[in-house]
């Protein structure tokens, strides 16, 4: 009998099968489960996995979309650029003040802004060159850009009471010590930006007199985006949806951007059963949602960049998905969380795109800005093909 | 001296019972530090009779330490391998073979103990029992500070535990050497962060407690033969 439990023991670790297969629906909405026109949804197969994503889910509130209002271009001539892969006219943008002629190059950068800690007006100043107060006014000098946002956060009295028996997280952000604290939707309508924010998780559990908050992924751009996809990753620990759309700098071909965020870590049990497969199973799950969206014929370059909580720049999800994205830049050591190098941008293009990395672009961001993260930042050049 | 070692298993059972029921009416948990106080000693009782019980090897006992020891081999080898190999192309991947090469070591280790020595492989599964209670009981302990934590949890503590006590000194002294490695080379070496010293450890801990199965294999083959265990002599010169 004694032994018996000890093979017992011993069979329960041969279990430790480890898959990634995506389900790419459209259209839906606030949930994968919910429809809603305005996002298209990606999700793990497993049943089991939707309905605890589904869980997770009902705590939070609506993805937001929103177009800027002094670089607007009618919805139809967008759809067909997205639809076809090519270029907004330049002539289509109906604001006078977006000069095409000027688009050579797109900065794109990812940040972790600790749920509102993070100073982005002061970021987008001092590393896009982005005066937010002027946003409505000096455009044609501008570099256009594309902020990948990690841990950003709303406060809305929209988003819905705590189901019964959902598990929340701990509140992020909440406690830190400069008034900066802005939610994502002020800072894009603030800021005149294009917004696709999609919430993962509710910010902690609902405190009397405050209005609640829900946290996740974002996409602040200075260009026109469309085609908003959410991506639910593979469930770990917590529910993590990426965003991807695609982002039309005038006169020059779309790019599909992608904000992303990773666990750090499952449970002992899963971490041992599977031999830490964490990261990379959300990595694959990510491509592979990716590439689904891109079936057919139509070529879309691709830059990813987000979170990835890696303590090395060595570790097999980063190569995995530089192998995918083989336009990448190389993966660094040097710390955007402390010492780690957590956070990381992966860039993919196809035969004949115009869009091309900027050797020694790539850098990391020399201030956190109040988070407790540093960005990195680097510049697309379009060559004329 | 204290309770016998099966006796004390007994307790273990009787505190583990009552910590579920406080659990569940929310009382405060007073059991774990009972549980502490009465798995510790025993952990170290059997471990101490592990050496003194020597009898007849059968099937019986050869199966058992061949089952007791993959399991052990099994799960030391994939917590020493798991950091290394998170750095690979292969990852998850690279953890199995290592996995598989650990319990394949301490397995054959274990049968061939348990066909030397029966009564060996008898204390060192009690002491696996004693160990996983140990394991399972911290992870209970550790709640209030995991942000998310289940049943699932106490079992992996149950497990690691279970697998580091079967293994005996071999992984303590492992585990020791590499801390001490780890976090000198992490000190010294600019480009050596946190994570590899918690490497080192865990590879530490894996290699100890392999390298202790096939130790104790040998060792009962050498007392079978009649060979005198290794001692050190030393004369000390006072002129």
């Amino acid at each position: 009998m004694r032994y018996l439990t000890a093979t017992a023991l011993a069979v329960s670790l041969s279990a430790c099968a480890v898959g990634h297969e995506m389900d790419v629906r459209a259209p839906a909405g606030a949930c994968a489960s919910a429809p809603n026109a305005d996002v298209a949804w990606a999700r793990p197969d497993s049943e089991g996995e939707q309905s605890r994503l589904d869980d997770w889910c009902s705590a939070t509130g609506e993805p937001v979309v929103r177009q800027l209002a002094s670089a607007e271009v009618p919805g139809e001539i967008l759809r067909e650029a997205s639809l076809g892969g090519g270029p907004v006219p330049a002539a289509a943008f109906l604001s006078p003040a977006v000069d095409a002629d000027a688009i050579e190059s797109l900065i794109v950068a990812t940040w972790n802004i600790e749920v509102g800690a993070g100073d982005l007006t002061g970021f987008l100043e001092e590393q896009i060159g982005y005066s937010c107060e002027s946003a409505r006014t000096a455009r044609e000098s501008r570099i256009p850009f594309v902020l990948l946002v990690q841990e950003a956060h709303r406060a809305s009295s929209e988003i819905p009471d705590i189901p019964e028996g959902v598990s929340l997280p701990s509140a992020i952000g909440k406690s830190n010590a400069h008034d900066l604290r802005t939610d994502i939707v002020e800072i894009a309508e603030r800021c005149d930006l294009s917004l696709f924010y999609a919430p993962s998780m509710r910010n902690g559990a609902e405190v009397e007199g405050e209005i609640p908050e829900d946290r996740g992924n974002a996409i602040l751009a200075s260009i026109p985006l469309s085609e908003h996809s959410a991506v639910e990753l593979p469930l770990e620990t917590q529910r993590r949806v990426a965003v991807a759309a695609l982002a039309h700098p005038p006169g020059r071909e779309p790019i599909r951007v992608v904000s992303f965020h990773f666990d750090v870590a499952a449970n002992v049990l899963r971490v041992i059963t599977t031999g830490n497969s964490t990261r990379l199973r959300q990595g694959l799950g990510l491509a592979r949602a990716l590439e689904e969206l891109d079936e057919g014929d139509r070529q879309i370059a691709t830059i990813i960049g987000g979170d990835v909580n890696s303590w090395s720049e060595k570790e097999s999800v980063i190569r995995h998905l530089s192998e995918r994205f083989p336009e990448s830049p190389t993966a660094t050591a040097e710390g955007t969380r402390g010492g780690y190098p957590t956070d990381h941008m992966f860039l993919r293009t196809f035969e004949g795109s115009t869009i091309v990395l900027d050797e020694g672009s790539y850098r990391v961001v020399p201030d956190e800005y109040g988070s407790d993260h540093r960005g990195r930042v680097l510049t697309l050049s379009f060559s004329d093909g | 001296m204290g309770p016998e070692p099966r006796h004390r298993l007994q307790l273990l059972l009787n505190a583990l019972v009552n910590e579920m029921s406080a659990r569940r009416s929310g009382r405060i948990r007073l059991t774990l530090p009972l549980i502490a106080v009465v798995l510790l000693p025993a952990a170290a009782t059997a471990q101490e009779t592990a050496g003194g019980e020597s009898t007849e090897g059968s099937t019986g006992a050869a199966i058992g330490g061949a089952v007791l020891g993959a399991y052990s081999g099994t799960v030391l080898a994939t917590m020493g391998s798991l950091i290394p190999c998170t750095r690979t192309y292969e990852g998850p991947a690279c953890v199995r073979p290592a996995a598989i090469a650990g319990g394949l070591i301490a397995g054959i280790s274990g049968a061939s103990l348990g066909a030397a020595d029966a009564g060996r492989v008898e204390d060192y599964f009690v002491a696996g029992v004693i160990g996983a209670g140990v394991g399972g009981a911290a992870l209970l302990a550790v709640q209030p500070f995991l942000e998310r934590w289940s049943w699932a949890d106490v079992g992996a503590g149950a497990l690691v535990g279970g697998a580091i006590a079967a293994s005996g000194t071999g992984a303590a002294i492992g585990f020791g050497a590499g801390a001490v490695i780890g976090v000198a080379t992490w000190q010294l070496v600019p480009a050596m962060k946190l994570p590899d010293a918690a490497a080192v450890t865990l590879f530490g801990l894996a290699a100890g407690g392999i390298g202790g199965w096939v130790l104790r294999a040998l060792d009962a083959h050498d007392s079978g033969n009649g060979s005198e265990p290794a001692v050190l002599s030393f004369t000390i010169r006072t002129n």
